[in-house]
């Protein structure tokens, strides 16, 4: 993928284990987006989305190929790219306000600064009056507001997303759905969103990538125009559109029956 | 079956039952003669010894001077090991080769019965302090060592992975989010080594002492004076028992999130 795109993945390849037990998480993926994209990763269990987003984390280092981010190749964690996990990962023993300005904190921030940008996130994510609270006095959905309120008060420019309201209940998913789509509309935020429910990946995503299993290879992406327009229409109209209803039938054909069948 | 444990009024009506019961059993086989007084001294005895004790002392030291000796030497071989220990464990669990260089020394000394070891400690450091803070600190560093590293292992990785993002270094990392999240399993190395610490201090005094607790306990066996046999046991066990309360209060205040989390 060339070097015009503000995230590029090229020729990405993530192999684990040696000999015969090895296993092709990702094989030669290439992807590409710019800035202020909203790019969903769909795909099967054991199709590599998670180790797509571990590499441009940092977390994990490519096998082969590079990955870069707006031009220069990424080498580990940095505090431009925000991560939110499935699990909420909260660090237990600070209470909110210190969970929300953890990143400040260890970046040298100021005591005064940092505590504010703690409070204009908690404010928005609607924590702000449990911030003398502790994680384990939040419920799951809470504690998932405070991990984006967390990652969202370093500034990152790219939001890493695996999975984040997997473990959330029907109710609570629908409205962090929402949150965090007000909250991408009024930055400039890039976001890398890991999931397996098709439905969220249509409904968030600017771009819906379907990706299939052993080896981890991107099958398919298309472009979805939903994501700017559920702020002015409401999520459930958008989510029954039946142009959103045949986007989403066609993204879950993709999955179910690979590249060769689906649409057909 | 796992059930609650009690608290409030009924508990303390049951233990005060029970220890009630254990007195009056005592009492009872005092009083009845089948065994001789300077064996089995009654409770009525033994709390006129500890008048007597408060009053004159023993032997020239005064119980408090005794029960500061006991706690002092615990408290300072504990301490050191905590001082030490903790790092050690720490820095085992975070670096597979320290722990690969020292893990074997360690789970050597730390199924060692201290006593055995204790005679070499006297040639080297005389019959003084010195041998029983160096004999508590070896019973105690294993134990606190290997906690702490059970603690690194048991970091949730995604919570490592979290603070790095949000741009935490490596030396960040550890003190702001392994060492917290080690400090449960921790505390409950600093439980073990605490009371492992004190049964060690009072076999040492047994051994070899000129004050102490248990120093009281085995002078009092060469006069034959069972009141204060007995008088100098009560004390180990509440003073035993206030030593354990204590680092289990400030355990909960540290990590309360502990079991909640």
């Amino acid at each position: 993928m060339s070097a015009r795109h503000y995230v590029a993945f090229s020729d990405v390849s993530v192999t684990f284990g040696h000999g015969e037990g090895a296993v092709r998480a990702l094989d030669r993926v290439s992807l590409g987006f710019g800035r202020g994209s909203f790019v969903c990763v769909v795909g099967p269990s054991g199709c590599g989305k998670t180790t797509l987003l571990n590499v441009l984390a940092g977390f994990q280092a490519p096998s082969d190929g590079r990955v870069s981010v707006a031009g220069s190749e990424v080498h580990g964690t940095g505090p431009d790219r925000g991560v939110v996990f499935q699990q909420a990962a909260l660090f237990p023993w600070l209470t909110v306000a210190g969970n929300a300005a953890f990143g400040p904190m260890v970046r040298g921030v100021g005591r005064r600064a940092r505590a504010e940008r703690a409070e204009h996130w908690l404010r928005i994510v609607g924590l702000w009056e449990f911030r003398d609270r502790y994680p384990y006095e939040l419920s799951g959905g809470m504690q998932q507001r405070l991990a984006l309120a967390r990652a969202l008060a370093n500034d990152p420019a790219i939001l890493l997303m695996d999975e984040p309201f997997g473990a959330l209940d029907a109710l609570t998913r629908e409205r962090m759905q929402e949150e965090l789509q007000s909250v991408w509309r009024a930055s400039f935020m890039t976001v890398l969103f890991i999931t397996h429910g098709v439905e969220e990946a249509v409904f968030l995503g600017t771009d819906v990538v379907v990706m299939s299993p052993r080896p981890g290879r991107i099958i398919e992406r298309l472009a979805s125009p939903f994501a700017h327009e559920a702020g002015a229409r409401g999520s459930r109209k958008v989510k029954s559109d039946p142009a959103f209803v045949a986007l989403r039938e066609q993204v879950l054909g993709l999955i179910l029956e690979g590249p060769e069948t689906a649409g057909q | 079956m796992h059930k609650t444990p009690l608290a409030g009024p009924v508990a303390c009506l049951l233990s005060a039952c029970s220890v009630a019961a254990a007195l009056a059993t005592w009492q009872a086989l005092a009083a009845s003669g089948a065994v001789a007084p300077e064996l089995l001294a009654s409770p009525a005895q033994v709390l006129s010894a500890l008048a007597e004790i408060l009053r004159e002392g023993y032997r020239g030291t005064t119980l408090a001077h005794n029960a500061a000796a006991t706690i002092g030497r615990c408290l300072t071989g504990f301490g050191l090991a905590v001082i030490l220990g903790v790092p050690l464990g720490l820095l085992m669990g975070l670096q597979p080769r320290a722990a690969a260089a020292l893990g074997d020394i360690v789970q050597f000394l730390r199924p060692l019965p201290p006593l055995s070891y204790m005679i070499l400690l006297i040639l080297w450091f005389g019959t003084g302090d010195g041998s029983k803070v160096a004999l508590l600190f070896l019973t105690a560093l294993p134990i606190i060592a290997s906690a702490a590293m059970a603690g690194v292992r048991l970091v949730p990785r995604p919570r490592i992975l979290a603070a790095r993002s949000l741009g935490a270094g490596f030396w960040q990392v550890v003190w702001h989010v392994v060492l917290p999240s080690a400090l449960p399993s921790i505390f409950t190395g600093l439980r073990i080594a605490l009371a492992a610490a004190f049964s060690t201090v009072v076999a040492a005094e047994l051994l070899a002492a000129t004050d102490g607790l248990g120093w009281m306990v085995l002078s009092a066996s060469r006069f034959l004076r069972s009141d204060v046999i007995l008088l100098g046991i009560l004390i180990l066990g509440v003073v035993g028992m206030a030593l354990s309360r204590a680092l289990l209060l400030i355990e909960r205040r540290v990590v309360h999130w502990h079991g909640r989390a």
